[in-house]
Parts: C-alpha cells; structure tokens; sequence
C-alpha cells in the first residue's frame, strides 16, 4: 500500500481558492483523518486525489510516483461519498460487481470477489435489492464493499457518515476502522465530526481555509494545539498575553493576559516579553465554590454567565473579573451539588500543566 | 374562476374539435389513400425520423457538455441553442436559403460533391434539424443535469474510462429524459412548416413511385388552395400524431420523475 505525498497542491474554482500550497504526507497503511469545518476544501482534495478534478498546481505522489497524469480509472483508488453515490438502477450485487466489470473480469471471479465483499461487510441478504429500499446505513456498506472490490490501494473517505443515525455512525466507525486496519488500505477519512476523528484517526490533520493548519496524533491535535486557528477548532479556550517571568528551574513561567497572571508550562524557546497564545480544554478547568483547598497554581474568580446542558455533562461559560471568559466542562452532578446557576460568583482552577503555550506568528 | 378556466378550454378544444367535424370517416379514407397524401405522409415520417435521430446523434453530446462542464461563452452557447425555438421558421427557412443556395459558398461546395441539398428533401431534414434539436438538446440536458455527478466520480473510481461510465450509469438514468426530448423532436419536426416551405420546391409526390417534398404541414396549405378535404385528412394526421406523442412525452417524463 503506497504512501500518499501531497505537494503544494493549488485549485481554484472561478478565481476563488480552494487549496492553497496544501501539503500533507499520509504514511503506509494509515488512517489520515483532515477535520475541518464544511467548505474548507476538504472534499475538493478528496477529488483531486482521485482524480476526478485537476489541480492548477503542485504534485501527488503515490509512494516515490507523481499521478498527476494517471486518469482516475488507473489510479486505483476507493472513494465513498456522504450521498451514498449508489447506482439507483443497478442491485447491491450489479453495485458492488461495478468495479470488477468495468476492468473486464469474467463472471465467475465477480460473483466470488463480490460474494466475499459482501460477507465482509455482513450485506450477503441484500444483494438482490436495490439501492431505494435499503436502509442509509445499509447503503454505506454497501458503497464501502463497492470501494473495496476493486483492492484499492489507497481509500477515499468523504463524510460518509454524516448522512446517518448517531447509532449506526458509531457501529460503522468502528467496523470500517477494523477493515481498514485489516486490509491495511492507507486511507484518507475527511470529516467535520470531532469524536469521530479522535476515535478513528491514527493522526488527525486540522484543515482550516485552504490549507492544513496542523498534523499530529489525535491526542496532540486536541490537546497540545500548535495555533489559534486549531485550539479555537477543537475547542479550547483561547487567551493572548505574554511571557512576564521564567521560572529559575525551567519548568514553569508566567503570562499576563489582559491583566491576569497565569501559571503555565515552560515551552522551549520562549523568552520574557514574547507574545504567546494559551489555550486550557474546557474539561481541565474546574469550578469551585471556596478557593482554599485546590493545591493548582491558577486560581481566579469569576461569574458565571452562560450554562449549556449537554448529555452527561455541561459547558459553563465564566466571566472572569478582568472580564476575558473562560468555558469549563463539567458533569451533571457537579453541575447540580454546587447549584450553579448563572450570575453564580465562584472560582476557576486550573493546573499549570493544562495551560499550553504557543508563540504567536 | 371556473368559467374563465372553462372558455380557455373551449377556445383550444373548438377549433381542433371543428376539423375533425368537417370530414366524414368515409371522405377521409378516400383522402389518405390519395397518392398526394400518402406521399406526404411518407416524406413526414421519413425526414422527421432522420432529422431526430441527427438530433440524439449531435444534441446528446452536446448536452452532456452543458450538463456537466463549465467554460467561457457557455451562457452564449446556450442562448444560441434555444434561439430556433423562439424565432419565427420563416427567418430561420430564409437563413438556410441564404446559406445553402447554389450560388453560396457552402452551397457551390454542396452541389460540386453533388449533394444539392436546396430544393430537395434534404433541405426538409435541415429545416427540421435547425427548428427542432433545441428541444432534444434541453430535455437530455435536464435530464443529465438530474444525475448526481458523484455518480459518475464514483464509476470513474471504480475503474470505468469517461465513455463506459457514460454508457453504464449516465444515460441509463437519464434516458427517460432523452427519449422524452427525441419524441418532442420528432413532433416538433413533422409539424415544422414555414422553413420547410421555403427551402424545399414543394413538388407533390406520388405515392409510390415518385418521392415529392411535400410534407403534411406543406401539403395542408398547398391542398387547401384547391380541395380542403385533402387539407383537413393531413390535419386530422398531425392531430392525432400530436396528441398521442404529447401524452407519451409526458408519460416518459413522470416515470423518470419516480
């Protein structure tokens, strides 16, 4: 299974730019997902990468070979559409045989190449119907089985569960994330669905307008956010200041924001007076009502201005007194064993080591 | 609101009613079996047959270009085509006759291969041709315009070149619309008479031995200046040829619609 190279890939529709210098490197076999929000260009990369669009500029690789040149048909590779993309006037088995007549294979080796997709995506009973009478979740396997006959080496996966009930989203995440790691197919999954990036992703590439603002683990996407753009995507509350003091064993320093100081990690090569964004997850900010017995270095009082209930949780959003706000998640039981309502004065408190720096640009 | 709705009908449904009224079944027997008539008739079913199938040859592409790609000019292109629709045959039998007259360049050219297209029943295909593709190539437009493109993202994926994936899931799915818009044609061409008239000699034929270029809506008006019957008998044909392709065109086009 090939690597997939992209570089500095440009496209524009009508002079408005949809991808801009876009790099990204997808490793052997991996799953790649690019969030980002709709209409970042996620899916117009998906089409160039298949082929099915031109770039204005820049190369594709697929290992160490550029493809730009090789039509769609050639390129080898799954793609599986939000809409489905099934063929209304064809069965599941004429859908699924498509790719295996379309390169001229008899009909003996396409009824057991079929047969086995189909038994691999558990959808052998539905291969006499057709696309309308079947359920969105069987439509999606079906498509994927469709992907997959052809032994793709590279799949193209374009919001394809967005279309669907969050039950059934969460079954078919996990059962194409265990094809996918079976098959070994290096796959590009693109989304806007933040759970469904953490929870499917080998490595997670934040796409903002145009070009791709950050790649790396899961974890490191949504904890350890390298710009604004990308914190402010995930989540995470964002705060401008600088650097006041360093801290003589290196291991913490102080920001001003805005005239709050607060305690944060020491990151490598900032210096006193360098202007820095921080950016604290909504889930390690903690609310209290006293500030005596919390042992963490950033403590601040505040009012509450805004709740929102979630399930099993709640996102409180604070007004602290030099009047920034601040979002914590908490659960239901702190929500109701505090009695926090909003106007509520209370404390926030949050661990140096939550607080994550990065240098402006 | 009724009443208004009930002239309106009344006003169409009369006229057409009354044509019928003016023959007997015996009277128009006698007429359609007039070698004159019959004549027509064959050269109508003929020329119109030709010039549609001329249509699905250069409308269908065409309209697949419309349907799917976008280019400069585009919105020029498709004024153009829909231009024979709205401009009266007798400008565009005048623009023919200008262009295909033996004393015109592409005429001269024409009649030096020996294919004199003026003055013959060639010039009826061109005529029909000119008038009537604007309606194969809109309805097969829409009608492909109506197939997701991702359909065809998808074919091409799965390994089916640009005319495979055509042939296998664009015009399968859009065919309802293209033989809807082929009909149209064809009804649209048998009824097409100004430019007929001005670029073919309008000699009478004999049916069987002599081929004329009388068409039905040609013969109407010639016949009509000496025996209405023989008139109202090619009426009574193009009538019953319009409705019954009317109903059809709209049938094809509701199954799409499912």
């Amino acid at each position: 299974m090939p690597s997939i190279h992209v570089d500095k890939l440009t496209k524009a529709y009508n002079g408005n730019t949809v991808l801009k210098d876009l790099n990204l490197n997808v490793k052997s076999r991996e799953l790649m997902v690019i969030l980002g929000p709709t209409g970042c260009g996620k899916s117009t990369l998906l089409n160039v990468i298949a082929g099915l669009e031109r770039q204005d500029s820049g190369n594709i690789f697929f290992d160490n070979e550029i493809i730009n040149d090789i039509p769609p048909e050639k390129r080898n590779v799954g793609l599986v559409f939000q809409n489905f993309a099934l063929f209304p006037h064809m069965t599941v088995f004429e859908n699924v045989a498509y790719g295996l007549k379309a390169r001229g294979k008899s009909k003996s080796e396409v009824g057991q190449v079929v047969g086995e997709k189909l038994s691999l995506l558990e959808i052998k009973h539905l291969q006499g119907k057709y696309p309308g009478e079947i359920s969105g979740g069987e439509q999606q396997r079906v498509a994927l089985a469709r992907a997959l006959v052809i032994e793709p080496e590279v799949l193209l996966l374009d919001e394809p569960f967005s279309n669907l009930d969050a039950r059934i989203r969460e079954q078919l995440r996990i059962e194409i994330r265990e094809v996918q790691k079976k098959l070994g197919i290096t796959t590009i999954h693109v989304t806007h669905d933040h759970t469904e990036a953490y929870v499917m992703a080998d490595r997670i590439a934040v796409m903002g307008d145009n070009r791709i603002e950050q790649v790396g683990l899961p974890d490191e996407i949504f904890y350890r956010p390298e710009s604004e753009y990308v914190a402010k995507f995930v989540g995470a509350n964002v705060f401008k200041g600088a650097v006041v003091s360093l801290d003589s064993k290196g291991e913490v320093m102080k920001v001003n924001s805005n005239g709050l100081i607060l305690t944060a990690l020491l990151q490598e090569g900032l210096r006193v007076g360098d202007p820095i964004n921080i950016f604290i997850r909504p889930e390690n900010v903690f609310v209290i009502l006293e500030p005596s017995h919390m042992s963490v270095r950033n403590i601040f009082k505040g009012s509450i201005s805004s709740i929102v209930e979630m399930r099993g949780s709640a996102k409180i959003t604070i007004t602290l007194e030099n009047s920034s706000e601040i979002t914590a998640e908490v659960t239901k039981e702190a929500l109701s064993e505090l009695s926090l309502k909003i106007g509520k004065s209370i404390y926030v408190a949050f661990k140096a080591t939550a607080v994550r720096a990065a240098k402006t640009s | 609101m009724l009443t208004l709705s009930g002239l309106f009908i009344l006003f169409l449904a009369l006229p057409l009613f009354n044509i019928v009224l003016n023959t007997t079944l015996s009277e128009f027997w006698r007429q359609i079996q007039d070698p004159v008539v019959l004549d027509a008739v064959r050269v109508s079913f003929i020329t119109s047959t030709v010039a549609s199938i001329f249509g699905l040859i250069f409308g269908v592409p065409l309209a697949y270009v419309l349907a799917r790609k976008n280019f400069p000019g585009k919105i020029f292109i498709d004024t153009l085509i829909d231009l024979p629709m709205v401009l009266p045959p007798s400008v565009a039998g005048l623009a023919l006759w200008l262009i295909l007259g033996p004393r015109t360049l592409v005429g001269s050219w024409l009649g030096a291969q020996g294919f004199q297209v003026l003055f013959t029943w060639r010039a009826i295909i061109v005529a029909q041709f000119f008038v009537a593709s604007p309606f194969i190539v809109r309805s097969a437009r829409a009608a492909i315009e109506s197939v997701d493109v991702n359909l065809e993202k998808a074919a091409r994926s799965l390994g089916a070149g640009r005319f495979y994936a055509l042939r296998t899931v664009v015009l399968p799915m859009a065919s309802g619309g293209i033989v809807a818009g082929w009909i149209m044609m064809w009804a649209r061409a048998i009824g097409e008479f100004g430019a007929t008239l001005m670029v073919s000699s309008n000699v009478p034929g004999m049916f069987p031995q002599v081929l004329g270029t009388y068409t039905l809506p040609t013969a109407i008006y010639l016949l009509f200046l000496w025996t209405i019957s023989g008139a109202v008998a090619c009426a009574i044909i193009l009538l019953i040829i319009a409705f019954l392709f009317s109903i059809l065109s709209k049938r094809l086009l509701i199954k799409r619609r499912k």
